[in-house]
């Protein structure tokens, strides 16, 4: 029973995380840093719980959800393709504006939608499964697709040196474009998750550092999706392991325990991992009218 | 594929590079585009290329008129680029490379003209020379009618003459238009059927008669020589110190401090490399140096700055070289005034940005600013690139004055009009193909023992 | 394949910095932030009477609104400073937050070491903590940057939430007040805290600390050259090591010096405002400081003239929160729509749009 218990626990704690992971590694391997993601999982958890509950049908939810983000993935490449402002800046603004929208569109919701927390069903597990094994697919499939085949490659090339995979024909933009809508849908999916599957309720500290915890497990991870995978596994392992240690009376007090994802993200940021992995192209952009060459 | 370009212009920002060029490239020969740095023939072959867009003019294919809105759309019409800096990325291999071809551009696989590499390997363990040579294979691989060539090296180096041999007999075969940028003038009018020179933002085209030389490079321009130093200026008796540049591969060479040398590489195909590892190398041993590089004014300049914000901080490390404790504003204003005159920075104005200034006032600058610093030894890239006369005499006049302040210079230049002038007052060595040190500015090609 | 030529159309080209276009683009953009901002917290409130009159309310008295503003002001003027004087040395300190809750922390240590001392070496002293401990938690992430190439907008952000939840810690903890039923620690000594002007509300004497500050950094601007060697270096360390400067050593002391003021920040909030430590102590200084920063530019004045804006501006919204029911959750969707607001300003101030011939 306790394995069936601690099972599932790791789903509920990895699955969010991993679509999240799975969004920001598309979005690096195009050179791309989101540092909103954390309003992003807000934002899709608020939206997607709020209409689920008042429609009653998840699915509404999730499609509602795939809308905005694809919005807000187009309005990020905008920024920062075409007009080529820092990413820095625009990720941490749309993150603050994320939160802040999502926060207050709770605090305008009515009493009665906030107070009836939605039911647990049998299906939220089973679609939990589910989700989990199209993560692992999605993981699989994405390390052939950056290997083996050429859009997959031409996507890697982007992510390297773009002003090379303009020469040799690749749709440079396209491919941008195509990382900033994918991974803004799969972070707004990942909050759909966490609060109509996972929490069945959303409350406000209901991302608390998930966000950041996928941007640095995608660092410490070397951009390898496999290596994202393990990643997500040890990390919901490690997640879960800390809970029961917590049960069983250890010493570490709550709130120290709440620093170490943060820790372990400015560790993974901080380079004591070969740097030579990275996208060489991260947070530079690539205007070919400007390039001296 | 007849190529023509019917009054092209291209401006950045207030700088007009291309000034109504008209052209036409005959269908099957070799063009050789001639002209000095900066003249405009790379922002000319990528328009052709497709990765800029020319501000006016049109670009005509066989009569009709083209507009490539992406390098990818060049490619479609027919057209491959080869771009002057190699563009193959470290830690991809020849193997991905072809698999992101043949998704993206119609390709016939790549033909077999580099054996030594395995398909697996990274790029990052090829020569300059050997990327070319991919790079080449690459455009190949795209059937153009037109390939675009700028400045290969590869085909000046000896371990590859038969390789450029036998591309040369493919391109005729083939009916290939190919059309290059060169420096070398001897190559330029054996191989080449049609010289066009690029002077001034202009291209008009190129009889193949014995005055060439003169025409592409002007007259040779001769420097006064340099004052005597006079021992009773200085402080103390000059010592003359030795300066050694050790660099991997090739015989050390020295310098004396203080002292004028001039070191010309332009036969040598890794010459951008050696100078950097020439200056990191007197940096890391403990050299204080003055660096200029009139290739990249724009590198060590500030350029959302003013001009006296980037003067301020060298002009109050000479206020001891004036003998003043501390400078007010007003004569610090006063002194940069005085030292803007001198080297004829315009405009004038100590509060405008550097940014705005051309090439040329960006490097007058840079010689200003190194004029207030205290330094051993001052190193000279390029001087006089995109400066004009005036220019040049206001900064040669500086740069030879260095050895009465006590200091070394040196010039490091692949412009041939360069290094005969300090010829003269200098010691001069150029590099040959293969980095070693020769006494004559014409050195012969060598076997080199390692690629 | 037509999609792709279709994004390839628009380029960014720099256009001609002309004044009459930076103008222009800097009125609009100021005009629309304040229209939207005035129709967005119109539209969260309860209604647009109450909204109205608490604007009114708020502004009423004169004896009321400018020592509520300076509360407000000083800390974030101070915070503002540090984190403009790090931007212009090409150091983005975005962990303002963290860096205030460390200075307010070794502020409160040092009260609790020396119960004893009187003022004013107590509040001197103080003051020389809280610029330690700042400094140091900026230091170390510039260090962090040069030696190990660690992006320093990560780490400061990511240090925001750990420094948080750190002191969150102690202040349930160790530092915990045994007499109440908060979670937050005790007050401070009557002899650390910076007194009240009477007469004058709210406002404390740490406005002398920032008049010091700012007299001091405005000199250091005029006189010294200190401050044109952080610009170039923000503009390009090339510059700076051609004068045979480390520009590793400047972004260093710039990061501590700005440190230093956001922990000082954090003091004056601590021992001029709320007497406590707890972990809400920033009401978010540590962020608007960046946005302050962003907008006044390097230099001091126009930083302090920014923070007085930021302050009235703050002053309002705190009033419609707390009177016309406008969720407390829109100063960080304000902040978030400034901060993109404010950089696609920057860029259409000096580029332009061309759609390329196809």
């Amino acid at each position: 029973m306790a394995n069936l218990e601690m099972a599932e626990s790791l789903l509920r704690v990895g699955v969010p995380i991993g679509f999240a992971a799975y969004g920001e590694l598309l979005l690096e391997r195009a050179g791309i840093v989101n540092l909103g993601i954390e309003g992003k999982f807000l934002l899709g958890a608020c939206l997607g719980w709020l209409l689920t509950s008042v429609t009653g049908h998840p699915l509404v939810g999730l499609i509602s959800v795939i809308i905005m983000g694809a919005l807000l993935g187009g309005i990020f490449w905008f920024l920062i393709d075409v007009m080529e402002c820092s990413q820095h800046v625009v990720g941490l603004g749309m993150g603050f504006s994320a939160t802040g929208i999502a926060l207050t569109l709770y605090r305008m919701v009515p009493a009665e939608i906030k107070d009836s927390s939605l039911p647990y069903t049998g299906w939220e597990i089973a679609s939990l499964i589910v989700l989990a094994v199209l993560l692992f697919a999605g993981f699989i499939l994405l390390a052939i697709f950056f290997t083996r085949t050429g859009k997959g490659l031409s996507w890697v090339l982007v992510g390297e040196d773009a002003r090379a995979a303009d020469i040799l024909g690749v749709p440079v933009r396209l491919i941008r474009i195509g990382a900033s809508v994918t991974g803004t849908i799969l972070f707004f999916i990942a909050g759909w998750i966490l609060s109509v599957l996972v929490a069945r309720n959303f409350t406000l500290g209901l991302v608390s550092g998930r966000g950041w915890l996928a941007l640095c497990l995608v660092i410490l991870a070397g951009w390898r999706p496999l290596g994202v995978t393990l990643a997500v596994v040890l990390w919901s392992i490690l997640d879960v392991s800390q809970f029961a240690a917590q049960g069983a009376g250890m010493p570490i007090p709550y709130e120290l325990i709440l620093t170490v994802p943060y820790c372990v993200c400015i560790f993974a940021v901080t380079g004591f991992l070969p740097r030579h992995r990275a996208p060489t192209m991260l947070l530079k952009t690539y205007n070919r009218n400007e390039d001296a060459a | 594929m007849i190529l023509a370009v019917e009054c092209l212009s291209k401006t950045f920002g207030t700088r007009k590079v291309l000034k109504g060029v008209t052209a036409t490239f005959r269908e099957g020969f070799v063009h050789g585009i001639l002209g000095q740095n900066g003249s405009g023939k790379t922002v000319f072959l990528k328009i052709l290329a497709g990765v800029f867009s020319p501000d006016e003019g049109a670009i005509h294919a066989d009569g009709t008129k083209v507009v490539f809105a992406s390098p990818a759309n060049a490619v479609r019409a027919g057209i491959a680029y080869f771009p002057q800096i190699p563009y193959l990325p470290p830690t991809f291999n020849l193997d991905q490379i072809q698999h992101v071809l043949r998704r993206n551009i119609r390709g016939s696989g790549l033909p077999e003209l580099l054996a030594e590499h395995s398909k697996d390997e990274p790029f990052r363990h090829y020569s300059l020379l050997e990327k070319e040579v991919v790079e080449c294979q690459i455009a190949l691989a795209q059937i153009p009618r037109v390939l675009l060539m700028d400045e290969p090296r590869f085909v000046r180096s000896l371990q590859y003459q038969d390789v450029w041999a036998r591309l040369l007999a493919y391109f005729r075969r083939q009916g290939i238009t190919v059309i290059m940028t060169v420096h070398d003038l001897d190559a330029a009018s054996h191989e080449c059927d049609e010289l066009h020179i690029f002077q001034e933002g202009r291209l008009s085209s190129l009889p193949k008669t014995s005055d060439l030389r003169t025409r592409v490079f002007g007259g040779t321009r001769s420097v006064r020589p340099p004052p005597a130093i006079s021992t009773t200026a200085l402080p103390q008796a000059p010592r003359i110190r030795q300066l050694t540049i050790n660099t991997a591969n090739r015989s050390p060479l020295q310098f004396e401090i203080p002292g004028i040398s001039c070191v010309y590489g332009a036969h040598y195909p890794l010459w951008n490399g050696f100078v950097e590892e020439s200056i990191a190398d007197l940096r890391a041993k403990g050299t204080r140096l003055a660096v200029i590089r009139g290739d990249r004014p724009d590198r060590c300049l500030a350029q959302r700055s003013s001009i006296a914000e980037n003067l301020e901080l060298a002009l109050h490390r000479a206020k001891s070289h004036f003998g003043l404790r501390t400078i007010s504003k007003s004569t610090s204003l006063d002194m940069m005034q005085t030292v803007i005159k001198r080297f004829g920075i315009s405009p004038a104005t100590p509060e405008g940005e550097v940014g705005n200034l051309s090439g040329g006032n960006k490097q007058r600058l840079a010689f200003a600013r190194a004029s207030l610093l205290d330094h051993d030894c001052l190193i000279c890239v390029n001087p006089w690139r995109g400066l004009d006369a005036a220019g040049i005499d206001a900064v040669t006049e500086m740069m030879i004055e260095e050895p009465a302040h006590g200091k070394a210079l040196i010039v490091l230049t692949d412009d041939k009009k360069e290094a005969e002038a300090f010829q003269g007052i200098g010691k001069t060595v150029s590099l040959n193909s293969c980095g070693i040190a020769r006494n004559n500015l014409d050195p012969q090609n060598e076997t080199c023992s390692n690629a | 394949m037509r999609l792709a030529a279709t994004l390839d159309l628009l380029e960014l080209r720099k256009a001609g910095r002309t004044p009459w276009r930076t103008r222009l683009v800097t009125l609009a953009t100021v005009i629309v932030t304040v229209i939207a901002i005035v129709l967005i917290l119109a539209t969260t409130s309860r209604d647009a009477r109450a909204f109205v009159t608490s604007i009114s309310s708020n502004f009423a008295a004169v004896g009321f609104w400018v020592p509520e503003c300076t509360v407000i002001f000083v800390p974030l003027a101070l915070a503002s400073l540090g984190v403009g004087l790090a931007r212009r040395a090409g150091f983005w300190n975005i962990g303002g937050e963290a860096q205030i809750l460390l200075g307010a922390l070794g502020g409160f240590l040092l009260a609790r070491l020396l119960p004893d001392l009187r003022a004013p070496f107590s509040q001197t002293l103080a003051i020389v903590a809280a610029f330690i401990f700042g400094a140091c938690a900026c230091g170390l992430f510039s260090l962090l940057k040069t030696h190990r190439g660690a992006d320093e907008v990560l780490t400061t952000l990511l240090s925001n939430f750990l420094v948080l939840h750190f002191i969150a810690y102690l202040v349930g903890g160790p530092l915990r007040d045994p007499e109440s039923k908060w979670i937050q620690s005790s007050t401070l000594f009557e002899a650390y805290r910076f007194a009240r002007i009477s007469g004058f509300g709210r406002m404390n004497t740490s406005i002398v600390v920032l008049i010091i500050g700012s007299v001091c950094f405005l000199l250091l601007e005029r006189r010294t050259s200190w401050s044109t060697l952080l610009k170039l270096n923000g503009d390009n360390p090339n510059a700076v090591s051609a004068l045979r400067i480390d520009p590793n050593r400047v972004i260093l002391g710039a990061s501590l010096v700005s440190g230093g003021l956001c922990g000082m920040a954090g003091w004056i909030e601590l021992a001029g405002n709320q007497y406590r430590l707890v972990q809400d102590l920033s009401p978010g200084y540590g962020f608007y400081a960046i946005l302050v920063a962003v907008i006044g530019g390097g230099t001091v004045l126009r930083t302090l003239l920014t923070a007085v804006v930021f302050a009235l501006l703050l002053h309002t919204i705190d009033g419609v929160v707390r009177d016309a029911g406008v969720p407390v959750y829109m100063k960080e969707a304000i902040l978030g729509l400034g901060l993109l607001v404010y950089v696609v300003n920057e860029r259409l101030r000096t580029h332009s749009f061309v759609v390329r011939p196809h």
